[in-house]
């Protein structure tokens, strides 16, 4: 479980950084993973989309790794293909959710007062929903598209980022250089950018990371529901649910591969944020 | 104490209107005119449109309806469900003991098997046992909960034949037993009827297993880190040093502290496994409240959508209450002031 982290070390102080083996593993199963999202075409001489009836539901050989899937596609090419969108959806969605919630969760904590309670009952309303169905339920009402699902997944990360910026910039508001800068008569933008941003930055990107695995399982979910990526879109949720009916069938390639790929990379990213939580937080040492 | 438990009494009560004003706005947003959607697309007069969009409230002003809106919330009046023609109330308060049955089944699973695998990490530190179990908790916290009762599906179903084939909570043919608490598997008992338990059991495996799967990770970790941290203190020293075997050091003083954040964990999961096991749900066919939403989204019966929405937020809610209050009685340490 990500513990919501309170502290004030900035991310530069390479000096305490030191490398550990949840880093290393995690780091190279995603770099693995951006890497088979890039070179995809290389990698396969298959075509993710195209329909290739004659040879559907052959079961994993050397030509088909994978298999193929009930429209004659190879399942492992759609794999490959498919960490394009899953990570480019974790990608989007975390950027998207940190970028509203931090700045969110610094002024509240910054200004605190009405400010404080505006901004963090609204986060705590978000919080009242299972993340899973609000996630759905936005995606439902905006439409079903690949668009819609990484903002419905946006908006329910946003109240992570704010709480935890929150807290932090309460800390480090009471850091000693915090209040030489406002005695010096520092204007809140220089605060709070300059002074309190790169304090917090450490737990926003250990969130973050951690956000990214949580993300892509979200949306995988979203897109098994038919809720995000649309068919043919190789996305691995959509892919499982298409495979979905062949597995009772026992073809259970279709569906079980995707899933892999889902578990080895949000794996990859509770590594690595689990090793950058480590690296970086004194408290764990 | 009670100052407390009224405190959050209030804060609670807000929630529920803040929930209802966020599914407010949800129902505004939805896409396409409610009457043309109520008369499917359908050319109708104008004066029956504004007949229908006046008796509906649509001509008020938006805090008018949303007050409206509150007031049918209050008295459990969550709208009309579009694809079966009842009140969304009814539809959910009738499956609601599936999702508790399932989850109630999960968490006790989860429960059984994480909370002696979390004490032999914690015990067997950086020992061969406690990073095979940490590599495994990891693995599993990496799983799509859909996706591994697929797995379950095909690999004890298709393979080795073991569960039967997912068609809801009893196999066809066999009649649900006189209704008491509603969950099949202790009504079935209640009844005497061993082919109905047997039925009620076999379909409720795998789903209960993908549940708790999902939780066994989360209950391990939370406890290693609880009794190592305990390992460490003082009084178990203090125990050791007087002369206390292990094993009583170990059950009887640091697992009693070690275990209390794991209960409310736990039990905080209890409330959000209601809301969300709806993938599980709807790969095993199970008739609980996640299926009659997937089924909702699926039909764009956007009402129902909603409104399983808003209950189950509310049923959050009102869970991670009883567990405020719960442990404001268990851990005297809770500042109540």
């Amino acid at each position: 479980m990500a513990s919501e982290l309170v502290t004030t070390l900035p991310l530069s102080s390479r000096r305490r950084f030191r490398l550990n083996s949840s880093l290393v593993m995690g780091g190279s199963i995603v770099l693995l993973m951006v890497l088979a999202a890039i070179f995809a075409p290389l990698i396969t001489p298959y075509d993710p989309i195209r329909l290739s009836i004659p040879s559907r539901f052959q079961p994993p050989s050397p030509e088909h790794l994978f298999g193929t899937d009930q429209y004659g596609r190879d399942v492992f090419t759609r794999v490959l293909y498919g960490a394009r969108y899953d990570l480019l959806i974790a990608v989007l969605a975390v950027a998207l959710a940190a970028g509203v919630g931090t700045p969110l969760g610094m002024l509240a904590g910054y200004f605190r007062g009405w400010t404080d309670t505006a901004i963090m009952r609204v986060m705590d309303l978000l919080l009242a929903f299972p993340n899973i169905l609000l996630a759905m339920t936005l995606a439902a009402v905006l439409g079903p598209s690949l668009n819609n699902a990484i903002l419905a997944v946006a908006i329910v990360g946003i109240a992570g980022y704010a709480r935890i910026a929150y807290a932090s910039t309460m800390a480090a508001s009471t850091e000693v250089y915090v209040e030489a800068a406002r005695a010096l008569g520092a204007p809140h933008h220089r605060l709070l950018l300059r002074a309190i941003l790169p304090a917090i930055l450490a737990p926003i990107v250990i969130r973050g990371t951690l956000g990214m695995g949580f993300t892509i399982l979200l949306a995988a979910g979203l897109g098994f529901i038919g809720l995000g990526a649309q068919p043919p879109t190789p996305e691995w949720g959509a892919m499982i649910n298409e495979g979905r009916n062949q597995v009772i069938l026992g073809r259970w390639w279709t569906s079980v591969f995707p899933g892999l790929a889902i578990v080895l990379l949000v794996t990859g990213f509770n590594l690595l944020g689990d090793g950058l939580r480590d690296a970086l937080d004194p408290r764990t040492r | 104490m009670f100052p407390y438990i009224l405190r959050r009494l209030v804060a609670v009560a807000l929630l529920v209107v803040g929930i209802s004003l966020v599914t407010f706005t949800l129902v505004r947003m939805v896409p396409g005119d409610p009457v043309a959607l109520y008369y499917g697309g359908m050319p109708v007069s104008a004066d029956v449109e504004e007949a229908l969009r006046r008796q509906w409230g649509l001509d008020q002003p938006l805090p008018v309806q949303y007050l409206r809106y509150l007031g049918g919330v209050l008295r459990g009046n969550l709208g009309v469900s579009l694809a079966s023609g009842r009140p969304i109330m009814d539809d959910l308060v009738r499956r609601f003991p599936a999702t508790i049955e399932l989850t109630l089944a999960g968490v006790l699973l989860a429960v059984v098997a994480g909370l002696p695998l979390g004490v032999l990490a914690a015990l067997h530190r950086n020992r061969l046992t406690d990073h095979l179990l940490r590599i495994g908790s990891l693995i599993s916290l990496g799983m799509p909960n859909f996706w591994l009762g697929l797995v379950l599906i095909y690999v004890f179903g298709f393979l080795f034949g073991i569960f039967p084939p997912a068609e809801g909570r009893l196999a066809a043919g066999i009649p649900a037993p006189d209704r008491i608490t509603g969950l099949y598997t202790i009504d079935s008992l209640l009844a005497g009827d061993l082919r109905a338990f047997r039925s009620a059991l076999a379909q409720l495996a795998a789903p209960a297993i993908t549940v708790a799967m999902g939780l066994v990770a989360v209950i391990i970790r939370m406890l290693r880190a609880g009794m190592l941290e305990e390992l460490g203190k003082d009084y178990v020293r203090t125990g050791r040093s007087k002369g206390l075997p292990n094993s009583r050091v170990f059950y009887k003083h640091a697992l009693r502290n070690a275990i209390i954040p794991t209960i409310t964990v736990v039990s905080i999961q209890i409330g959000y496994l209601l809301g969300g096991n709806v993938l599980v749900e709807a790969v095993f066919a199970w008739p609980g409240v996640g299926l009659y939403y997937i089924n909702a989204i699926n039909a764009l019966d956007y009402n129902a959508v909603i409104g399983s929405t808003l209950l189950i937020a509310v049923v959050f809610a009102l869970i991670n209450l009883a567990v405020d209050i719960l442990n404001a009685f268990i851990d005297p340490r809770i500042n109540y002031g």
